[in-house]
């Protein structure tokens, strides 16, 4: 009868021991941050840039096509395959008018648009810049960056000024995990990346003040137990929470994947990276540095 | 604020989300022909605006050419960007890019999406009428001299005459103030013109002399004309003249397949989070599909009606997040609620005790959200914006929510349930 109304929680205990082991954990962000840059610096060498940054961020080129009643954007992207682009972006802009975004260098542009005109009608061919995105990205992080230390402060009041270093450490460490996935899987990044590190904060830092305000109240509660002790209840006290709402999030992102990943790979690829290494800093990151920093 | 008035509120919030939700069911399911937005618009009333981004749109770029004996420096340039933006805002086109040409340094690019031309009935050529207007105010007396130009006003806004048509009201900074009141004493009687850029557009006679800097002016204005008006008036003259170097329409970077695509995502994640919550939290979960439903119901009131924004990718990723936060403060409540009757305390004990410690975490969380989202409101470029109000907004809902709606379902769930358990025994 309980059940009926207060539901079949799943997991009731949490498995690992974290505060012994978070050397470990450590390790394991550590290793995928390493391995980003070293796929970084494997880009490099194959297409001479560390991320796959798209039009948006690089500038390129953008063409205006019309295509025949019988063919779609799919035979579009084709063609553009085809002729050697890479990441080609293709929008509908009108009833039969496309529009094909994508970096081309000198060399394959005449190739490029050689097959375009093949197979369809060309009605503008522009170069855009970078300015747009890039600008915003500056701004994006820039600002990012003032609200952080506006952070630092309010949690230093509310806490104490480790407990807000170790929620922005655990924010840096998501970031660096969620582009050290675009590195490592070489997923073009457009402007939709802007609202993913915008997302990725809010998420990270409302999933570290979760666990580190449970580690203040415990503190509370018993002041004789070592900061080992303290952090390891606070994990467990507050791990269900954190798996069920990352359930629960992710869901939201795995059905975004599944249905638009084709059309915004860096906006659902970015928000699914970032709600697991949010909760992954979270239990496994954040709280420990206080066993390290001491509280 | 008393029980009472709480309970009271949480029951008409949860039979308004009631009411919201048997209106979006009934409508064909899931699958081929859905069309939330169709359903949103016609059932809700709601009309949703997309971005550039989403739906496209146009971009003007906008050339500063010199006046005569003007020598265009770059902070001309500057002045003239801050002149447009603020005539944009004024008239609330709302989600407008307008940024430095970077190829050319005498150039600005504007932005604007297809969604908000259509609502403000303008087209291209309108904007470029609107935004190329020099916007030189003058006020002549009866001897042709200029008694206050432009630089003298502080603000201008839409009002309405004593006939209640629309007119323009217009409050002059002090120095205007004293000008108007010497032109004003001077001229009792006779008529003193309204000019912008030259032409006539009010000729009122002056009936008295006026102090306290505030006039208005009449004519015969429809109320998108004294909108206009007022926005340039806002805005001030041009520091330079401006001619249009390029227009082209801008297809959406995002698209309406992806928008689709995400209809279909959110649809399915919503069935999908409200089974896996129900589950787990058997009839508490119920209680947060309501709560929920009560988040996004007032999140897009507010965020549509009172901001009028429009939906960027960014906006649209910022009520994700906080949606997801939602859904956070309830699981925060729920599992903290477990945790207290595992200690052996009675459901309503435990209820209030969830509460005090779970919601200190809830406050805190949120607040951080907030102090992040205003920092990027006033920090952020105009395309940020929209994602600071939607997470500022959600942030402060998730506040206010679980206080006024959460704890007394919870309370008044706990309650009946308890005296049907003492009656029982």
């Amino acid at each position: 009868m309980k059940n009926v109304w207060f539901g079949f929680p799943l997991f009731s205990k949490f498995p690992l021991e974290v505060v012994k082991n978070r050397k470990k954990f450590y390790t394991l962000s550590i290793v995928v941050i390493l391995i980003g840059f070293l796929f970084m610096g494997i880009n490099y060498a194959r297409y001479q840039e560390p991320l796959n940054l798209g039009v948006d961020f690089s500038g390129g080129v953008v063409f205006t096509v019309t295509l025949p009643e019988d063919k779609d954007a799919s035979e579009l992207t084709r063609i553009a395959l085809e002729a050697g682009v890479r990441d080609p972006i293709v929008r509908k802009s009108g009833a039969n008018e496309y529009e094909l975004r994508a970096k081309i260098d000198e060399a394959t542009l005449p190739t490029v648009r050689e097959s375009l005109q093949a197979s369809a009608s060309v009605n503008d061919e522009n170069f855009v810049g970078p300015s747009v995105a890039s600008s915003l990205i500056k701004n994006a992080v820039l600002s990012l960056t003032v609200a952080l230390l506006a952070l630092l402060v309010y949690i230093s009041v509310r806490f104490r000024l480790k407990y807000g270093l170790a929620a922005v450490l655990a924010l840096v460490h998501d970031v660096l995990v969620t582009i050290s996935i675009f590195a490592i899987f070489f997923i073009p990044m457009n402007s939709p990346f802007v609202a993913v590190l915008l997302i990725l904060v809010g998420y990270s830092l409302q999933d570290s003040i979760v666990v580190l305000d449970r580690v203040r109240e415990n503190r509370k509660l018993n002041s004789k137990a070592s900061t080992a002790e303290v952090v390891e209840s606070a994990i467990h006290s507050v791990f269900r929470r954190s798996l069920n709402t990352s359930i629960t999030t992710l869901i939201a992102a795995l059905c975004l994947m599944i249905f638009v990943y084709r059309f915004l790979p860096d906006f659902t690829t970015g928000l699914t990276v970032g709600l697991i290494t949010g909760t992954y800093s979270s239990i496994f990151i954040a709280a420990s540095l206080l066993v390290d920093w001491g509280e | 604020m008393s029980k009472e008035w709480k309970i009271g509120i949480a029951a008409a919030l949860v039979v308004v989300s009631l009411l919201f939700l048997v209106l979006a069911l009934p409508v064909n399911l899931p699958g081929i022909g859905y069309d939330m937005q169709k359903v949103v618009r016609d059932q809700w009333g709601i009309k949703f605006r997309f971005g550039l981004d989403i739906k496209g749109g146009i971009q003007i770029t906008l050339e500063a050419v010199p006046y005569e004996n003007q020598t265009l420096t770059q902070d001309d340039v500057t002045q003239l960007k801050t002149v447009l933006e603020n005539r944009i805002n004024t008239l609330g086109l709302g989600e407008i890019k307008i940024y430095d040409d970077p190829s050319d340094w005498k150039r600005v690019v504007v932005e604007i999406p297809a969604d908000v031309l259509s609502e403000k009935e303008m087209d291209a050529q309108g904007v470029v009428e609107f935004l190329g207007k020099p916007a030189k105010l003058e006020f002549v007396d009866p001897e042709g001299n200029v008694v206050i130009t432009g630089a003298d006003l502080k603000s201008a806004y839409v009002t309405s005459d004593q006939a209640g048509l629309p007119a323009v009201g217009l409050e002059f900074t002090s120095q205007g103030a004293k000008k108007f009141y010497d032109a004003t004493s001077k001229w009792v009687g006779q008529t003193i013109e309204i000019r912008l850029d030259g032409q006539v557009i009010s000729s009122p006679t002056v009936q008295e002399a006026i102090s306290g800097g505030k006039a208005s002016i009449t004519g015969s204005f429809t109320i998108a004309e004294a909108r206009q008006l007022a926005a340039l008036l806002q805005g001030g003259a041009l520091p330079t003249q401006i001619k249009v170097s390029a227009l082209r329409n801008v297809g959406p970077s995002v698209g309406s397949q992806a928008l689709e695509g995400m209809e279909l995502a959110v649809i399915a994640a919503a069935i999908a989070i409200i089974f896996y919550i129900i589950i787990n939290y058997g009839m508490l979960g119920g209680m947060t599909v309501l709560s929920l439903v009560s988040f996004v119901i007032l999140d897009a009131a507010i965020y549509i009606g009172m901001f009028k924004a429009v939906l960027s990718l960014s906006g649209i990723g910022g009520f994700i997040l906080t949606l997801g936060m939602a859904i956070d403060s309830n699981i925060i409540l729920y599992e903290r609620f477990m945790e207290e009757l595992n200690k052996g305390k009675t459901p309503r004990r435990a209820v209030q005790d969830a509460f005090r410690h779970a919601f200190v975490t809830v406050v805190d969380s949120n607040i951080s959200v907030i102090v992040v989202s205003l920092i990027l409101f006033y920090l952020g470029a105009p395309t940020l914006r929209g994602f600071a109000i939607t997470l500022g907004l959600g942030g402060v809902l998730n506040i206010v929510l679980p206080w006024l709606l959460l704890d007394p379902l919870l309370e008044s769930f706990v309650s009946s349930r308890s005296e049907k358990a003492e009656v029982q025994a």
